[in-house]
C-alpha cells in the first residue's frame, strides 16, 4: 500500500465531502438556536423562574442537536460511499493504478474524521451548556449513547451505500435500520426497562461494527463500472 | 515473432454479454512501436475489446497478454505503463482542471511535468475551469493529457475522436504524435473515422459482430482489396470465382467482385472462366474496404 | 504537401509521389534536405512510421541520399530519376485511359483524336479535364 495515494485519495474524499459537511454542521445547533430562543423568554417572563426547568429545558436542546448529528453522520457517510458511483466517476478511477484497498483506507480514514468532528461538537456542546446550566453531568452516560449510537449510524450508512448507489437513498436506510432496531428493544422491553441501556449499547456496538466491517468486504470486492 | 516484440498479444478471447458474444475468438498480435487501427461498425466489440485489453473487463475464455503482463492479474502495473482513453470522458465534474490534473498525477511513478504543462497550453486549458463547463472537445483533449504525461508505453483509445469537430480532431491527433513519435511507443486505437486510421495506423483490424475480419497492414490492405468489375454472360458467377472472395455483388449481368489477394493471378484465374470477361479493376480506400467486408460477412450468414 | 486521407493510394505513396514530382519540377534543388521525419509527420499528421516508409522508397530510387545524423539530401541525378519515374506514371495513366475508352466502345482513331484535342488544349493554357 502506497502512502502516496492513500495521501492523494484522501485529499480527494476530504474535498467530495466537503460541501455535505459544512452543510451539516451548519444546520446541527438549529435546535440549540430554538431552545436558547425559548429559554430567553421564560427568563424574560419570569426571572426567577426555577434553574432546573430552564436547565431541563436546554438539556433538550442539547439532545436534540445530538440525534441531529446522526442524521448528519448518516448524510456524510451516505455521500461519501455513492456519489462518486451516481456520477460515474468510480468509472474513471478505476482507470487509475490504486488498489481497491487503498480506496478503502481513505474512505474509512475521511469518515472517522468527520464523524468524530460531529461527536467532539457534541461534547463541546455540552461543556458549555453545562458551564451555565446544571443539568447535572451524566457524562458517562452521554458518551456512551453517543458513541454507540453513533457506531450503528455508521455502520448502518457504511453498508447501505455500499451496496446502493443513491446517497438518498444509503443514508435513508442507514438511518432506518438503526431507529428499527432501538424500537423494537424499546417496545420488548416496554415493561421492565432494566438491563435495557446495556441491551441497547451492546446491539448498536454489535451491530454497528458487524455492519462496518460487512460493508467493507463488499467495498474491496466491487469493481467500479469501468 | 518473439513475444518480446509484442505489444498485445491476445488468443481466443471471447467475452459474451446476455447470451450473445460481444467478442468472439479474438486473435490479436501487435508490435512494439507500431499503430494499430481497430475499425468496424458500432457494437461490433471493439470497447468491449478495448476494456479487456485494459483489465476493465474480465474475458470469459482466452488469454490476453499486454506489455507482457496479465490485464487481470498486473493491473497496478499496467496502468502505470498504458494510457486510456476512452470513449466516454467521466472525469471528476466538480473538480477543476488543475486539480484533476495533479489529483491524477499523484498515482502515477512517471509524470512528464513539463510535457503536462506543455500541453495545456497547447490543448487552451484553463487550469481554472470546472471539468463539467468543458465541451466536448476540451475533454477529449484533457483526457488524452491525463493519459500521455505519466511517460506510458502504450496508448489505448477507444473512439477518441468520436463527435469531435475536424478542427478539434486534428488537434488531438496532433496531440497524439507529438507524444508518440518514434520512442517505440505503441498506440491502439478503435475509430468510427476512417481517415484518421488510414493516416496514423501501420496495421488495422476489421471487427464486425465480435469477429475479426481481417488483420493485415494498411498498404497490403490498400493494394491488395480490389474490386473487380466483371460482365457474366449467364447473370450468375461460378462458386469457384466467388470462393475466398471479399464480397460479391451482382446486379443483372454485371457483377462486382471484390478480393482481398488482388493480383495478375487473380485476374487471370478470372479470365480463365468462359463466360466472363473483365471489365476493370477498381481501387478502394479504407472506407469502401471496410464496408465490403462488413457486407460480404453479412451475406455469408 | 496535401495527401488524402480517403484515397485508394497507401499515404506512404502519395508522399513518395509528391516529392517525386516536386524534384522533377525544381520544388526540390539537388543538395538540399527533405524535412525531417517528425516535422513531416507532424505538419501532415500521419503515422512517422509512414513518412519513414516514403523517405526509404525515395532512397531505394536513389532521388535521395541519407547522410548519417544529419538528413535526407536529394541526389544529383535526382532530377533525371524523377522525370523518368513520372514519364512511368503518366504512362500507366495513358493505359487506364485508354482501357477505359476501349471499354465504352471508342475505336482507336477516336481515341487518338481525343487525345490531341486535349494535348492542345491544355498546352494552349487551361487545365480542361
Amino acid at each position: 500500500m502506497k502512502m502516496q495515494n492513500v495521501m492523494a485519495l484522501l485529499r480527494k474524499d476530504m474535498r467530495l465531502s466537503r460541501m455535505v459537511f459544512l452543510g451539516g454542521v451548519a444546520m446541527w445547533p438549529m435546535p440549540m438556536w430554538f431552545t436558547l430562543a425559548v429559554v430567553c423568554k421564560l427568563y424574560m417572563i419570569d426571572p426567577a423562574a426555577s434553574g432546573r426547568s430552564l436547565a431541563r429545558i436546554a438539556g433538550q436542546g442539547v439532545t436534540a442537536c445530538m440525534m441531529l448529528s446522526g442524521l448528519m453522520v448518516a448524510m456524510v457517510v451516505g455521500h461519501l460511499m455513492t456519489s462518486e458511483r451516481a456520477d460515474r466517476s468510480s468509472a474513471f478511477l478505476s482507470y487509475l493504478p490504486f488498489s481497491r484497498r487503498e480506496a478503502l483506507v481513505s474512505k474509512i480514514m475521511t469518515a472517522l474524521a468527520l464523524a468524530t468532528a460531529f461527536l467532539l461538537l457534541n461534547i463541546v456542546l455540552r461543556a458549555v451548556v453545562l458551564h451555565f446550566t446544571d443539568m447535572g453531568s451524566y457524562w458517562r452516560e452521554y458518551i456512551i449513547v453517543m458513541l454507540a449510537c453513533g457506531t450503528l449510524i455508521f455502520g448502518s450508512t457504511w453498508l447501505a451505500g455500499t451496496c446502493f448507489r443513491s446517497g438518498a437513498i444509503a443514508t435513508a436506510a442507514g438511518l432506518a435500520v438503526p431507529i428499527a432496531l432501538w424500537m423494537s428493544l424499546w417496545l420488548s422491553h416496554f415493561e421492565e426497562p432494566t438491563g435495557l441501556f446495556l441491551l441497547f449499547v451492546t446491539w448498536s456496538v454489535g451491530l454497528g461494527v458487524f455492519f462496518f466491517i460487512a460493508g467493507s468486504t463488499v467495498f474491496l470486492k466491487q469493481r467500479p463500472e469501468g | 515473432m518473439t513475444d518480446q516484440s509484442l505489444a498485445i498479444r491476445t488468443g481466443g478471447v471471447t467475452k459474451v454479454f446476455r447470451r450473445s458474444p460481444a467478442v468472439s475468438k479474438l486473435k490479436l498480435e501487435v508490435k512494439k512501436g507500431t499503430v494499430f487501427g481497430f475499425i468496424g461498425p458500432n457494437g461490433a466489440g471493439k470497447t468491449t475489446a478495448i476494456k479487456m485489453l485494459m483489465g476493465l473487463l474480465k474475458p470469459d475464455a482466452g488469454e490476453i497478454s499486454v506489455l507482457g503482463l496479465d490485464p487481470q492479474k498486473d493491473f497496478e502495473e499496467l496502468k502505470q505503463r498504458v494510457g486510456y482513453v476512452p470513449e466516454q470522458h467521466l472525469e471528476y465534474r466538480w473538480m477543476r482542471v488543475g486539480e484533476l490534473i495533479r489529483f491524477t498525477s499523484s498515482f502515477y511513478d512517471r509524470w512528464d511535468e513539463q510535457m503536462c504543462r506543455q500541453l495545456v497550453q497547447q490543448f487552451k486549458l484553463n487550469e481554472r475551469d470546472k471539468v463539467k463547463w468543458l465541451s466536448k472537445g476540451m475533454l477529449a483533449k484533457l483526457s488524452l493529457l491525463l493519459a500521455v504525461c505519466h511517460e506510458p508505453e502504450m496508448l489505448l483509445l477507444d473512439e477518441p475522436t468520436g463527435g469531435l469537430d475536424p478542427l478539434i480532431r486534428e488537434e488531438f491527433l496532433d496531440g497524439v504524435l507529438r507524444t508518440v513519435g518514434g520512442e517505440d511507443q505503441t498506440v491502439f486505437f478503435s475509430s468510427h473515422t476512417i481517415s484518421d486510421v488510414q493516416r496514423f495506423a501501420d496495421t488495422v483490424g476489421i471487427i464486425n459482430d465480435g469477429e475479426l475480419l481481417c488483420h493485415l497492414p494498411v498498404e497490403t490492405l490498400l493494394s491488395g482489396t480490389k474490386r473487380i468489375r466483371l460482365v457474366v454472360e449467364s447473370g450468375k458467377l461460378p462458386e469457384e470465382a466467388v470462393i475466398g472472395a471479399v464480397y460479391c455483388h451482382t446486379s443483372g449481368r454485371e457483377s462486382l467482385l471484390t478480393v482481398g489477394d488482388f493480383g495478375p493471378a487473380a485476374v487471370e484465374k478470372l479470365k480463365s472462366f468462359a463466360g466472363v470477361k473483365v471489365l476493370e479493376v477498381i481501387d478502394m480506400g479504407l472506407e469502401e474496404i471496410l464496408k465490403d467486408y462488413i457486407r460480404g460477412r453479412r451475406q455469408s450468414i | 504537401m496535401v495527401i488524402d486521407p480517403n484515397s485508394h493510394v497507401p499515404i506512404f505513396e502519395q508522399i513518395a509521389a509528391n516529392i517525386r514530382t516536386g524534384i522533377a519540377a525544381g520544388v526540390h534543388q539537388p543538395g538540399e534536405a527533405l524535412p525531417s521525419l517528425r516535422a513531416l509527420a507532424l505538419e501532415l499528421t500521419v503515422n512517422p512510421n509512414t513518412v519513414k516508409r516514403a523517405y526509404e522508397t525515395l532512397e531505394r530510387e536513389g532521388l535521395v541520399v541519407s547522410r548519417r545524423g544529419v538528413g535526407l539530401f536529394v541526389t544529383d541525378d535526382a532530377v533525371n530519376i524523377a522525370r523518368g519515374k513520372a514519364d512511368q506514371a503518366v504512362k500507366a495513366l495513358f493505359a487506364r485511359a485508354v482501357t477505359a475508352a476501349k471499354a465504352s466502345g471508342l475505336i482507336e482513331n477516336d481515341i487518338r483524336g481525343t487525345f490531341e484535342k486535349a494535348l492542345k488544349d491544355v498546352s494552349a493554357g487551361g487545365d480542361k479535364p
